[in-house]
């Protein structure tokens, strides 16, 4: 487990799906003290779930939102176990709530009016899928409910896609923050130190990335790819490419394709909080 | 992940057996779980973090290993293992086990009548552990697994049981805990009673995928942390469906699948779920004891039955003729015969649904079996079709003694092993001391 002295870099970008007229992926990041939280989320974007981008961009802001809330309750003498439940108990049901209080807000300042969705006024509109992390000098820690990616890459370039679900690669239909009881659909990772070794990249990116690729073994190779020419060119040449490649997996894969990946730099180049897009 | 063991260290066991790591499988609250080589067989060893591997926690493990419980549904410390730290050995968890948070994330699919057998399984496991004088003192979601094609369970990090009454920190998670413990009462401490505060919480939430004490109240907390559990779980405890407070009922939206699931749960069950959650929440001797369970569970995995529309299966009760619908379809179901068994020593009548496959076990034939096995190997006699003659079901004897049967005519015959007798109402057979009449009790 590194001591988290150096600071945390971000990569990040993302596709509009030529045949949509809205982009309904959101991503954002933070980094405090000592490390680093990031979250991507994908709006279902269907014809039930019309304002589901605001439900994406409110997603981001609320996971960030509860992180901040989640390391503030973290203190120095607190247990593991007792860190354990605030990661895999507290922090979804925190989550969940407050999207859901923040979706009221926002049906409450933007009312339903029949003319434009003739639906519900209920959080349904807004659904979307989430997948954060959160990496200090003590915890590795990923939540997800619904479809999408997250994967981890050690130094030696070796991928580890601990909450992948394959039952997510099965049809269309995937879990959401609009779900029944959705703080119980959160699948957690769970990678305390010394336990873990804190990994040398670590990227979340929505369903349009991975599906663009023939296998899921393609999309580790282009995340490990992407680490590799990190390393060995520069994040500026990456950076360069980033949209072109996200545009390549859009058009294959017929969905919005976002990217966000952090990675271990060098001190001297901290990065600035990030605004969700 | 790699873990505090690097593959190949080599560990000893308390008897100086050589343990060699193989690889980190995953990181807990209170240590780390490797797979090990030992003796020539795999194992799982967990290794404490350095914060748990307390002189208390040590004395446990020790004592655990010493009491050799060799039962089968436990993931028991077999061994204290030493190094840099320590830890103990275990049985390794099957592949085909799954744990439940998997369920209530509705990644694994269980049909009705394999989720009654693991909730019997599991309530089974804790009296035999309680009859050891043993207190498991941290039942929850995390500690039990199950097999989805059988019902089968295990019960692992089983490093916090303890005997009963011995004091012991545990810091539990406190969803499971019993009120007097999250109150901290004076005198209150982790034991066999409270367990069954947590057992009934985790048989509600197997059965409706929900927590019985969170609705209106938790719904209405926008910031969950400790001073809210301490007062959900504690301080004002609330069942969702107490039948005299309706404070903290399910909100309608956000907790539909404990409505629909109460909704379709049989009244046995929600009888006692209600006295579990009312009676038991305020006064620790009126929980609901494992037999008490048991009884309940085995009698409606007896009346499970498919809708004749849908084939989705049901619980029910046999109390419920002619008024039960599908939770599915809303189809009225149509009940198939049944064989009501009468033991001896003292009397119990049990009541079993005879469709295609059903079986009759050995424990239907006592009144207090020790463990329900539900294997084939295991059934006395199975609902099979006429070889010959398709659609014609017939009870098939699995023993290997005739049975006698009586037929309301006055007729009688004996039924060899592996010849089945025709389903006909009001025939009575002997199996052994338990007598056994079929009836056809209408709809229900």
């Amino acid at each position: 487990m590194s001591t988290g002295t150096a600071a945390w870099q971000v990569l990040a970008g993302t596709a509009k799906a030529a045949r949509k007229n809205v982009n309904q992926d959101r991503h954002g990041w933070t980094v405090f003290p000592g490390g680093i939280a990031l979250a991507v989320a994908d709006g279902h974007g269907s014809a039930a779930h019309p304002r589901s981008d605001t439900g994406a961009q409110l997603a981001v802001e609320t996971f960030l939102y509860a992180v901040d809330e989640f390391r503030a309750g973290l203190q120095p003498e607190l247990p593991l176990k007792q860190v354990k439940i605030h990661a895999e108990d507290y922090l979804p049901r925190n989550l969940v709530r407050e999207w859901r209080q923040r979706i009221e807000d926002d049906l409450a300042k933007n009312p339903v009016t029949r003319d434009q969705h003739n639906l519900p006024a209920t959080p349904v509109l807004y659904g979307t899928t989430l997948i954060g992390a959160m990496i200090t000098d003590r915890l590795v820690l990923g939540w997800q409910i619904g479809d999408g990616d997250l994967c981890l890459v050690t130094p030696a370039g070796q991928t580890d896609t601990p909450l992948r679900n394959l039952s997510d690669t099965l049809g269309d239909e995937t879990d959401s923050l609009c779900s029944d009881d959705a703080q119980r659909l959160v699948r957690t990772y769970w990678g305390p130190a010394p336990a873990i070794d804190t990994p040398a990249l670590i990227a979340l990116s929505t369903d349009g990335l991975s599906k663009s690729f023939v296998s899921f073994d393609g999309y580790l190779d282009f995340i490990t790819g992407v680490y590799q020419r990190i390393i060995h060119d520069s994040e500026d040449k990456v950076s360069e490419h980033l949209q072109d490649w996200l545009e390549q997996a859009s058009s294959f894969s017929g969905d919005d394709a976002t990217l966000i990946a952090a990675w271990q730099g060098p001190p001297a180049r901290p990065v600035p909080e990030g605004q969700p897009r | 992940m790699t873990g505090m063991l690097a593959p190949n260290t080599l560990l000893s066991t308390s008897s100086g057996e050589e343990v060699t790591v193989v690889k980190f499988i995953g990181a807990g609250g209170q240590g780390e779980v490797y797979q090990v080589r030992y003796r020539g067989a795999i194992r799982a060893l967990k290794w404490y973090y350095p914060a748990s591997a307390t002189d208390t926690q040590r004395e446990i493990v020790e004592d655990l290993v010493a009491r050799k419980f060799g039962d089968d549904r436990f993931l028991w410390p077999l061994a204290l293992v030493t190094g840099d730290g320590f830890g103990y050995l275990m049985k390794l968890r099957p592949p085909n086990f799954e744990g439940l948070p998997a369920l209530f994330r509705r990644e694994v699919r269980i049909k009705p009548r394999e989720l009654v057998t693991a909730c019997i399984h599991l309530v089974e496991a804790y009296r035999a552990l309680h009859s050891q004088g043993i207190a498991y003192r941290d039942i929850s979601q995390g500690n039990v697994f199950f097999d989805p094609g059988s019902g089968d369970i295990l019960v692992c990090d089983n490093d916090n049981a303890v005997v009963d009454g011995r004091q012991a920190g545990i810091e539990g998670t406190m969803d499971f805990m019993a009120p007097e413990l999250v109150r901290a009462d004076a005198g209150a401490i982790p034991c066999t009673q409270t367990d069954l505060h947590s057992l009934a919480v985790l048989l509600f939430m197997m059965l409706m995928n929900h927590h019985p004490l969170l609705g209106a109240r938790e719904y209405h907390i926008r910031l969950f942390d400790e001073s809210a559990q301490a007062l959900l779980y504690g301080r004002e405890p609330v069942f969702v469906f107490d039948p005299t407070d309706d404070s903290n009922r399910p909100v309608p939206g956000y907790h539909d699948t404990v409505l629909a699931t109460w909704d379709a749960a049989p009244g046995s069950l929600r009888g006692l779920f209600t006295r579990a959650f009312t009676d038991g929440l305020r006064k620790p001797g009126l929980r609901i004891r494992e037999t008490q369970w048991r009884d309940a569970l085995s009698a409606v995995r007896d009346m499970i039955i498919s809708c004749q529309r849908c084939g989705r299966q049901n619980m029910t009760d046999p109390g419920e003729v002619g008024v039960r619908s599908c939770w599915s379809c809303g189809t009225l179901l149509t009940l198939p015969p049944v064989i009501q068994i009468t033991t001896t020593h003292p009397p119990l009548t049990r009541t079993i649904a005879l469709a295609p496959g059903a079986r009759v076990f050995p424990h239907h034939l006592i009144s207090d079996p020790s463990r329900h096995d539900f294997t084939a190997a295991a059934a006395v006699a199975v609902v099979a079709e006429h070889p010959r003659v398709p659609g014609r079901l017939g009870l098939k004897n699995l023993t290997g003694n005739a049975w006698t049967a009586r037929r309301s005519d006055g007729s009688s015959d004996e039924i060899p092993p592996g010849r089945s007798i025709d389903i006909t109402a009001d025939t009575r057979l002997q199996f052994g001391a338990a007598e056994a009449v079929i009836r056809r009790l209408g709809t229900t």
